[in-house]
């Protein structure tokens, strides 16, 4: 029994926990405005608000994909969709909100099929979003595709909602508010947090239990055998969620969602340019649901934070039966898709090793797409300096073997070296012959290890103190 | 204006085919299709689809009534196979549940037991052996031996594109709902209703009368719901007719990318020729198109590339030969642009390699030999109302390119490993459909009494606008407000015969046609208010919801004047046709008059390319069009910036790779990548001035197809950019240039 608030009406229903968002809002529910358009989150024309409660007792919106979003996950939960941004202006026929003004009248709506998906993301964005700073205006509606107009009707439409609702408040509640003023939202918005404490509880874990944190992989493609285990999925548990710095370490619950990471202050304290490299890690609607420990034991050889962490040094914390155990993450991957741990163990914490002041990290990724998309090949490197000279390097791999990789020979050689154009390109020759990529869809062996070694030498560029005399030419080393 | 559609889009209330509440009972199709490439079909095991648990029936070839063919133009595409398979995702058949996942797991449990046989995937071997789907065809001018020797660089070459995917968001759906007579009203999310009328009477094996196709809107077609809405909406139908429930068929979206037809991968061999300036004097080309299994739309496509190879140039001797070549790939189709693209792609990657070869400028190259007035066409018409070279000349001033190419050149001497690029794409595109018959449109308009209006034509909304544009037309003759006339569905009972929503020329068509038909109901109440004011005709208008004299208004409101019309038993009703005049083409000698008008323009394209990732970011994007005296100049922006953007799409990151044995392997949003907010270009559009075109509705020029071509301009800034790293590089690289073509050029 899943007890959830669905726009202005609470809703209960004994659906299936896996049963999909989509699904449901269209066939039971009658509400065809959120559109299926491919069923593996690659263009957010199912978009929707899914919000839950913070500690202060205020709701915070996410946009997330309902093509994705197992019914479970609703529970205690406040559904907004298309119809129910719709109501800011009940009564008055086709009278449009702020938001639908500006895409249609600035020519963002062509065959209107991704229409109610970009409304949806764009409210996400006037909740939570940074008006003020001057960040690439399209990345308010980075999870959504359309096929008709080129985008540049969508970026004239927001950057006009950015003009007309410029010095909306920051407060959570505030925001709402004026949102509500400004007919953004409805005015049930109001009320919603108040209905949503008072909603029955929601069952509590059952035994045995199949863990499912996230889930924005494995739901696209959905394992018809995920029917037979009792499934319980990890929503905004507090326990497994936040960063936390403390003795020298940084340390992040699994359950934390990626956006979440780049969210937090106390991680863009502990690595400079976090953000520059979480943002390139698919898009908005996926980053609110995908959690780091459901990245990470996804096991995928391209998975973006986990080649981040295997450059960090990390060692992820497993829970079982028997209580917990410590293990590096360069140990958990076994082989394509196999973890060195138990059926019944889970990951619940990832931490890494700080360092008195700066931590010379950098992340590269080259795909089709800056984003929502996946790499071809990622690289991630930690180098520490003493002067000019290695103290220690640890270069990490994705697309380049059947699991994340540490390029372990490549960073022992480093160590000791001085950092110099030679240097430089013998690292990126010993990247390129210790890995082993193979031909697919995102791209040929050849260029994938030629890639790798570009990435080696962007990491110098980035890291290197003295990177305008490393005479990196482009030539191929 | 009020834009009703765009609002229902905006508030989530504009209902889709999928969005259309079922009748009760209505049942949920999917479709099995086959795993092999090729192969011989020994027998269908459908017994363990009924076994699942909500279906209640398979349907296979041996269930349809009447024929089992679909092909559009040639009816050699069965709906669903027989004997052989002929592609991967080849339809076998169809089974009817409660639910659509029911269908589904009914679907993956038939078994096909087939023998493989050999796959052709490679166009060029089938050329080779004659897998032909008609003799080649040459398109051509002057004398192309002749002039070879009397160029002063004559440079060859090989280049390929790759094909494209629609990719629009709303996946092919169709709802058949059976009538109490046996009759069928089928909602489909097509771009030719009457093509899916014909299909479904065919395959039944029942009248046309009784097949009532309803278009309300389509998410998107581009081309990809213009042959291939058929098989989909016929299989609806079929399931409808059979199992007397109304049977819903959606494609999920692997389903979709997996079993219908794209846009056509070409290979090309080139050679051009130039005069010590740069002028082209020559050009051969031969076009080796990868059609696919089936015949489909190739054949037209491929004679649109064989009118296209001259791009926006005159080419004095000129020889274009092409070759629909058969394999085991789904049938490839229309898309936006239709042969044009890759014809353009091919004449631009000539010019680039000449320019590389003799020394002498792209620019320069295309500059010498762009299109002037009473120019010929190879295949034989003028160049009437040319804008090419004012759409080129205005582009350099207004954008100033000069310095934009200082600043690009500036660019590049300051950054080792960062290169710019930029190039000039003028496009010229044909406009009309280039089988004839296909160049008609009727509309039917009904004034009511109470003076609102109701008009319906051929012309199907897909996002590109044409009712908005529909609309102003009918409120300009008629002279009413726009909030008194409202644009029904596209629907083949009320609008018969009507040729595909394609081709760009849907608006001319519908609007002139509608034209027609709101002038006759207009002279018919002109001639009633000239008896209610006792005036002559001659000096009577409609305007501004009156009746004026002299242009000036008169008491006689438009309402009043409905009224008095049917009180004098006056139809208010007119229905009209019209057809283009002036076409004509000789199929024997390729010449003719194949085209109503040309649309031209020059793109601004500029790149800038990571040398050390080979990644890049294209834009800005600048653009001079010519739209005509445009009937809507905000939806006619939006038809640019998307078609370049399209464009852009298709040369650079959409990809469709096969595996060996003819599977795609880009079957899915996550590996097939179209163009997304974040990676695209700023675009500026600007629209050529005085260019009115007497031959366009309304004096405006069609808009859908032409700006597509400008995205070939992300190709050639690409190459230049590439050439400012490794100037000793000289090849007419393989499109799409993706991430990964760049980054292994600038190897080398």
């Amino acid at each position: 029994m899943i007890h959830c608030l669905l726009n202005d009406e609470e809703v209960c229903t004994e659906a299936g926990q896996t049963d999909l968002t989509l699904t449901w809002l269209r066939e039971q529910r009658g509400l065809t405005g959120t559109k299926y358009g491919c069923g593996d989150g690659g263009c957010g024309a199912c978009a929707v608000l899914l919000g839950h409660r913070d500690p202060r007792g205020a709701i915070r919106y996410r946009v997330v994909d309902s093509c994705l979003l197992p019914l479970g996950a609703l529970r205690e939960a406040h559904l907004v969709t298309i119809e129910g941004l719709s109501q800011t202006c009940a009564g008055e026929q086709d009278a449009l909100g702020p938001i639908q003004a500006a895409l249609v009248e600035e020519g963002a709506v062509q065959c209107g099929f991704c229409t109610p998906g970009l409304v949806v993301a764009l409210t996400a964005y006037l909740l939570n979003g940074r008006l003020d700073c001057d960040e690439e205006v399209l990345e308010a509606v980075d999870g959504n595709l359309c096929r008709c107009t080129g985008y540049m009707g969508i970026k004239r439409a927001v950057r006009r909602i950015r003009r007309e609702l410029v010095g909306l408040p920051n407060e959570p509640v505030a925001r709402r508010d004026a949102l509500i003023a400004q007919r953004v939202l409805p005015p049930w918005f109001a009320g919603a947090a108040q209905r949503l404490a008072a909603l029955p509880a929601s069952a509590p874990r059952p035994e045995h239990a199949c863990i499912i944190a996230g889930g924005t992989d494995l739901f696209g493609r959905p394992d018809p055998g995920l029917e037979r285990h009792p499934i319980w999925l990890l929503e905004r548990d507090a326990s497994l969620s936040g960063v936390t710095l403390e003795q020298g370490r940084c340390r992040i619950g699994a359950g934390t969602t990626i956006e979440e990471l780049l969210e937090s202050d106390a991680l863009a304290s502990a690595l400079p340019h976090v953000q520059g490299f979480l943002s390139q890690v698919s898009a908005t609607p996926i980053r609110d649901r995908a959690t780091l420990g459901g990245n990470l034991v996804n096991a995928s050889p391209i998975a973006d934070l986990c080649i981040c962490l295997l450059a960090l040094d990390a060692e992820v914390t497993l829970a079982g039966p028997s209580g917990e155990r410590a293990l590096p993450l360069a140990d958990l991957y076994l082989g394509y898709k196999r973890l060195a741990m138990a059926e019944d163990e889970m990951i619940t914490a990832v931490a890494f090793p700080l360092q008195p002041g700066l931590i010379r990290f950098n992340f590269e990724k080259v795909a089709h797409r800056k984003t929502l998309d996946i790499a071809a090949v990622n690289s991630a490197m930690r180098l520490d300096l003493e002067g000019s000279t290695i103290q220690r390097a640890i270069l990490s791999a994705g697309g380049v073997g059947p699991t994340p990789r540490r390029l372990s020979a490549t960073s022992d050689w480093l160590t000791g070296r001085l950092v110099d154009a030679e240097t430089v390109g013998e690292a990126a020759r010993l990247a390129m012959a210790e890995a082993t990529p193979i031909d697919d869809v995102h791209g040929s062996a050849t260029y994938k290890r030629t890639l790798l070694g570009r990435l080696v030498q962007a990491h110098f560029l980035a890291l290197a103190p003295n990177a305008d005399e490393l005479r990196i030419d482009g030539d191929t080393p | 204006m009020s834009r009703p559609q765009q609002a229902l889009h905006a508030l989530g209330r504009s209902r889709f085919v999928d969005d259309i509440p079922a009748p009760s009972g209505a049942l949920h199709a999917a479709v099995s299709c086959s795993p092999h490439p090729h192969a011989g079909v020994r027998g269908l095991d459908t017994a363990a689809a009924l076994a699942v648990e909500g279906v209640v029936g398979v349907l296979t070839a041996r269930d349809i009534p009447g024929a089992n063919a679909i092909g559009i133009v040639v009816g050699d595409e069965p709906l669903l196979a027989e004997d052989s398979v002929h592609y991967a995702g080849q339809p076998l058949a169809l089974v009817l549940a409660r639910n659509p996942e029911q269908a589904r797991r009914g679907a993956a449990a038939i078994r096909l037991d087939a023998e493989p046989l050999p796959v052709m995937a490679d166009p060029r071997r089938a050329r080779e052996e004659g897998r032909l789907f008609a003799p080649a065809r040459t398109f051509g001018c002057g004398d192309v031996e002749a002039a070879w020797s009397r160029c002063a660089h004559v440079v060859g070459g090989r280049v390929a594109c790759g094909g494209q995917e629609q990719l629009y968001l709303e996946t092919q759906s169709s709802l058949a709902i059976p009538r109490d007579d046996g009759s069928l009203l089928i909602h489909s999310s097509t771009q030719n209703p009457s093509g899916v009328q014909a299909a479904i009477s065919r395959v039944l094996g029942v009248p046309m009368h009784q097949v009532e196709v309803d278009v309300g809107r389509v998410g998107g077609g581009f081309g990809g719901k213009e042959s291939q809405a058929s098989a989909w909406a016929t299989l609806a139908a079929l399931g409808a007719r059979l199992s007397g429930q109304a049977v819903k068929l959606v494609l999920r979206r692997g389903e979709d990318m997996r079993m219908t037809g794209k846009r056509h991968p070409y290979q090309a061999d080139f050679r051009i020729g130039l005069d010590p300036e740069g002028r082209i004097l020559a050009y051969e080309v031969d076009f080796i198109q990868n059609a696919g299994a089936y015949t489909d739309l190739s054949l037209a496509v491929l004679e649109r590339s064989l009118f296209h190879a001259n791009g926006s140039y005159r080419i004095p001797n000129l020889r274009a030969t092409g070759w629909s070549c058969r394999t085991n790939l789904p049938p490839f189709t229309a898309m936006r642009g239709f042969g044009a693209p890759q014809a353009a792609f091919v004449i631009e990657a000539a010019i680039r390699r000449a320019a590389g070869q003799s020394g002498i400028p792209a620019e320069q190259i295309q500059r010498l030999s762009l299109l002037d007035e009473d120019d010929h066409f190879h295949y034989g018409m003028a160049a009437e109302r040319c804008q090419a070279r004012r759409c080129w000349d205005q582009a350099h001033q207004d954008f100033g390119v000069e310095r934009w190419r200082a600043d690009v050149d500036g660019y590049n001497a300051a950054h080792p490993l960062s290169k710019k690029g930029l190039a000039l794409t003028p496009i010229c595109f044909g406009i009309s459909f280039t089988h004839l018959p296909l160049n008609q449109g009727s509309a039917l308009v009904h004034g009511y009494l109470d003076g609102s209006i109701g008009f319906s034509t051929g012309a199907v909304e897909m996002g590109q606008g044409v009712t908005a544009k529909l609309c102003r037309v009918a409120a300009a003759s008629l002279g009413v407000p726009l909030e008194r006339i409202r644009a029904e569905t596209t629907n083949t009972t009320r609008v018969a015969n009507g040729s595909a929503s394609a081709a760009s020329v849907t608006a001319d068509l519908n609007g002139k046609a509608l034209a027609k038909a709101c002038g006759a109901l207009r002279e018919r109440l002109l001639q009633v208010a000239a008896e209610q004011l006792s005036a002559p005709v001659e000096g009577l208008s409609l305007k501004a919801g009156r009746v004026a004299r002299a242009g000036r208004p008169t008491e006689l409101s438009w309402e009043a004047l409905v009224q008095s019309a049917y009180e004098r038993r006056i139809s208010l009703s007119a229905q009209a046709h019209y057809s283009t005049p002036g076409l004509e083409f000789d199929t024997t000698r390729q010449a003719g008059h194949p085209f109503a008008y040309h649309v031209y323009g020059t793109a601004v394209t500029e790149v800038r390319l990571d040398c050390l990732r080979g990644t890049y970011r294209i834009g800005p994007v600048r653009i001079l069009h010519d739209a005509g005296a445009s009937l809507h100049p905000e939806i006619d922006r939006g038809q640019v910036e998307g078609a370049v953007v399209q464009g852009i799409g298709w040369i650079t990151s959409e990809e469709l790779i096969y595996d060996a044995e003819g599977r795609l392997l880009t079957d899915a949003l996550a590996t097939y990548k179209i163009p997304d907010g974040p990676s695209s270009p700023e675009i500026e559009v600007r629209f050529l001035s005085d260019a009115a075109e007497p031959a366009g509705l309304l004096n405006a020029k069609a808009v859908g197809e032409p700006p597509f071509l400008y995205g070939v301009g992300a190709y050639t800034a690409l190459l230049d950019a590439i050439g400012a790293f490794r100037p000793e590089r000289d090849s007419a690289l393989d499109a799409p240039l993706t991430p990964e073509r760049v980054l292994m050029a600038l190897v080398g």
